[in-house]
């Protein structure tokens, strides 16, 4: 484990450098957020509606914003093409060698560049949040830590998937397309919408799906806080955390033996 | 007799300004709202006459104004001071006019569409230079026999070795039949045969196209095979201007002795002779042929205990090295 | 002058043809990239079944939407197939590729945006005009969304240009004229009706998907001509402008070469 600390610190370090880059591209998340905000305010407008399928127009606002917050840490290089251009290159058969193992290697530095977006991030999220709408008034600090612990396991989730698609250059030269699958997917049935928008037939179908688990579960928690459904998103999560860690072991096993028989 | 020289620069200078920042967090800021500018001379009143169909060597430690002179004579760079011109053209005023009259080789960039065969490449740098394509085709025909590129002409560039793609790279860039070739570090990174081979072709198209070309080089073997002329520069200024002939001659006064003793000799550093080293029977020596004839240095040891013996010139490197740190001083 | 042009046209549509052929290299992988970035766009129509059913009372239909991604997958799709090397500014000055470039009698700007081309820019065309015709099957349709493809192709690319030649200034603000270049996209699939005050304004001028993306929606929609002669006007003011904005960048240039501090 100490290994993986020190590699954790080095990351530390070296991302403090490009902290002026991550808050740049928060004026990228910015902009989304705002073009949600001026599409939620046209439709809550010009319907004259107080409430759109049980949300009113400041936890749609802060909905969206923590959404987008979620999401930003797993569009991370560092899980998404860190790992399938060292694979490309053939740099994987280095690592193979020493003595931590390469996923466990990824985890480190992207928790690494996390913590230092979380702050960031965060930061400009409420900031932008409060100007937009103003405070949250069904937020309750008394949740916060079980709110953190499943925003937490939120991001563990939506890495371990953006892995187990970097891994696919194992076999596929190309595997960045099915990122942009993984980030359309996640955007329309997560990120934009909560799970109560969606036509009735379609919610249990997102609800038992991992974009629940990693984004729009967690999420609503923290805008509509309901003890029996954090229990739902937490089993879910645990879930899905079990499932994927078993996936991608397997999957990198047999990408490394896939590699050794074809000398990269 | 101006009409022979196919570059003139007069009294060429060019600065640069560079923003000076102070460490830490508080230099950033600082130089944010307060820079600081340092001023450096790249090209220090530079004047230079080169005439049609010469060789020229333009050699110079990193930093000593090369590549900024070759940006200035090509276009790239405009000067601050005095000027150039080339081909009877001021690049700084007519870029595109020049372009036609001139080819460049940046060694370290490729100008090639590495998917494409170099057949291709050529009607594509053709088409840049305005030629029909029954002119495309005779000029790549010429190109054909004078670079030897039969072999590999249908194959894509990313498919080729290093050296084939440096001749490719120089066929394209002779394409439009230019007066000058500027050859920037043309044969960097290549082994010592395909150098070899480079250079070979190099004098060919000078002799048979009568191309003027303009080499810099770190090689000392482009230099010493290729040019009639040196241009050596540092600090943006000419420290020196000579043939190649003279080069050799004036600098090469020196002759270095390596003997292998049956004993051991006493020898003193004296007037002419410089011990290099002197360890057990070896001994090394540096000969100053003005002072000391090696005739004489060879009495001084004694032939009869000499069981080998070897004399060679100093390498042009050192020599070139030694007229960079003279010209330091 | 004839001549001039005519040859700059035979270079660049040949640089064109080789950018597209690389891209093509291994088919599969393309055709992949193609395939998925057609999939990723529809999905996105699930998004505005969502929104219109939540939408009683607005003024938004399934037609402008159609319409409002046609337009901007299109030329979106076009720009970066036959412009892509726009995006590559920054890199080849850092990277002094831009050189090469001044060493060969053709326009520089010209020659370095047909330098480069995207994959799956061709899946962004194709579902332009997928969804276009969907909304509306006919002759005329086609021929006002292939004028405003064009069009908007052309103001993308100026728009790139323009923002990434001041960067000649200072190559410190790469990654903040980065984020910007990507402003138009991002408003570009949404109805300009949301928009209301100063965003609007901005939407009009500095970031110009009201020419791009609204003003063609419209003309769609209405078969105004006078706005479709506005937006030709506006394509050959953005030429202009990115013509004078990347010439002066070049000036400066030459006159300090960014990287002096590599000297």
């Amino acid at each position: 484990m100490r290994k993986y600390l020190s590699i954790y610190k080095a990351t530390l370090l070296e991302e403090l450098q490009y902290a002026k880059g991550m808050f740049l591209s928060f004026i990228g998340t910015g902009i989304h957020i705002f073009i949600f905000f001026a599409l939620w305010k046209y439709l809550y407008s010009s319907g004259e509606k107080s409430i759109i399928s049980g949300y009113t127009f400041a936890q749609m606002i802060w909905y969206v914003t923590f959404t987008e917050f979620l999401t930003s840490f797993s569009s991370s290089n560092i899980v998404r093409k860190t790992p399938t251009s060292d694979i490309v290159s053939g740099n994987i058969a280095y690592t193979i060698n020493k003595p931590y193992s390469y996923t466990g290697y990824i985890f480190s530095r992207f928790f690494a560049e996390s913590t230092i977006k979380m702050i960031i991030n965060l930061l400009c999220s409420i900031l932008l949040g409060i100007i937009l709408i103003g405070p949250l008034n069904t937020f309750q600090i008394k949740y916060l830590p079980l709110i953190i612990l499943i925003m937490f396991l939120a991001v563990i989730i939506a890495s371990l998937i953006r892995l187990i698609i970097s891994y696919f250059s194992f076999w596929i030269e190309n595997s960045e397309p099915f990122q942009w699958l993984y980030k359309t997917v996640f955007l329309i049935f997560g990120v934009t919408f909560p799970l109560e928008v969606f036509p009735v037939w379609l919610q249990p179908v997102i609800r038992y799906s991992p974009v629940y688990a990693a984004v729009s579960g967690p999420v609503k928690m923290l805008v509509n806080f309901n003890i029996n459904e954090f229990y739902g998103v937490l089993v879910s999560q645990l879930f899905y955390v079990f499932i994927l860690v078993l996936i991608i072991t397997i999957e990198y096993k047999k990408g490394v033996k896939k590699l050794n028989v074809n000398g990269g | 007799m101006s009409s022979v020289n196919i570059i003139e620069i007069k009294h060429l200078s060019k600065t640069f300004k560079i923003k000076e920042k102070e460490k830490g967090f508080k230099g950033s800021l600082k130089s944010i709202f307060k820079p600081k500018y340092k001023i450096k001379k790249a090209v220090n009143n530079l004047s230079l006459t080169v005439e049609k169909g010469e060789v020229i060597a333009f050699i110079g430690p990193n930093g000593a104004g090369k590549s900024t002179t070759i940006k200035m004579l090509t276009g790239i760079l405009t000067p601050t001071k005095g000027e150039a011109i080339v081909a009877g053209i001021n690049p700084a005023k007519q870029r595109k006019k020049l372009a036609y009259k001139i080819g460049t080789v940046f060694g370290q960039k490729e100008q090639l569409w590495t998917h494409l065969t170099p057949y291709d490449n050529f009607k594509f740098f053709g088409a840049i230079y305005d030629l029909k394509d029954y002119e495309i085709e005779r000029r790549i025909k010429e190109l054909n026999d004078t670079l030897e590129l039969d072999e590999f002409i249908n194959t894509p560039v990313r498919n080729l070795s290093l050296g084939q793609r440096i001749r490719c790279e120089i066929a394209a860039s002779l394409i439009h039949k230019p007066e000058i070739l500027f050859l920037d570090e043309p044969t960097i990174g290549l082994d010592p045969v395909v150098k070899e081979n480079i250079r070979v072709l190099i004098k060919r198209m000078n002799k048979e196209f009568g191309t003027t070309i303009f080499l810099t080089s770190h090689d000392v073997g482009d230099i010493e095979k290729l040019c009639k002329r040196v241009v050596i520069i540092n600090d943006g200024k000419v420290v020196l201007d000579d043939t190649m002939q003279n080069l050799k001659y004036n600098y090469l006064n020196r002759k270095i002795i390596e003997v292998k003793m049956k004993e051991k000799v006493n020898l003193d550093d004296e007037d002419g002779i410089t011990i290099l080293k002197d360890k057990e029977y070896n001994l090394k020596l540096s000969i100053d042929v003005s002072k000391k004839s090696v005739a004489d240095v060879i009495k001084l040891l004694n032939t009869d205990k000499i069981i080998d013996i070897n004399i060679s010139n100093e390498p042009l490197e050192n020599i070139i090295a030694n007229i960079y740190k003279g010209s330091k001083k | 002058m004839l001549t001039e042009v005519k040859n700059q046209f035979k270079v660049s549509l040949l640089s064109i043809k080789y950018s597209i052929l690389r891209s093509m290299i291994n088919k599969s992988s393309f055709l992949f990239s193609v395939l998925l970035m057609f999939i990723s766009n529809a999905s996105f129509l699930v998004q505005w079944i969502i929104i219109l059913s939540v939408s009683d009372g607005a003024d938004l239909s399934m037609k402008q939407i159609l319409f409002l991604w046609g337009i901007m997958a299109g030329a979106y799709g076009l720009s970066n197939i036959i412009f892509c090397g726009v995006h590559y500014l920054p890199q080849y000055i850092i990277s002094g590729k831009l050189d090469a470039y001044l060493v060969q009698p053709k326009s520089v700007l010209i020659s370095i945006a047909t330098s480069q081309t995207s994959m799956s820019a061709f899946g962004d065309l194709l579902y332009g005009y997928a969804v276009v015709l969907i909304a509306s099957p006919s002759v005329i349709t086609f021929l006002y969304a292939s004028l405003f493809i064009i069009t908007g192709a052309i103001i993308y690319a100026c728009f790139v240009t323009i923002m990434y030649s001041l960067l000649f200034f200072s190559i410190n603000f790469r990654d903040l004229v980065t984020t910007l270049t990507r402003i138009p996209t991002s408003f570009g699939t949404y109805p300009e009706n949301i928009f209301s005050g100063v965003l609007k304004v901005l939407l009009y001028t500095i970031f110009p998907i009201g020419f791009i993306v609204y003003l063609p929606v419209r003309v769609l929609l209405t078969n105004n001509i006078l706005i479709a002669l506005i937006v030709i006007l506006f394509t050959i003011f953005m030429v202009v402008f990115a013509f004078v904005m990347f010439n002066m960048g070049l000036k400066r240039y030459s006159s300090t070469n960014l990287m002096n501090a590599r000297v």
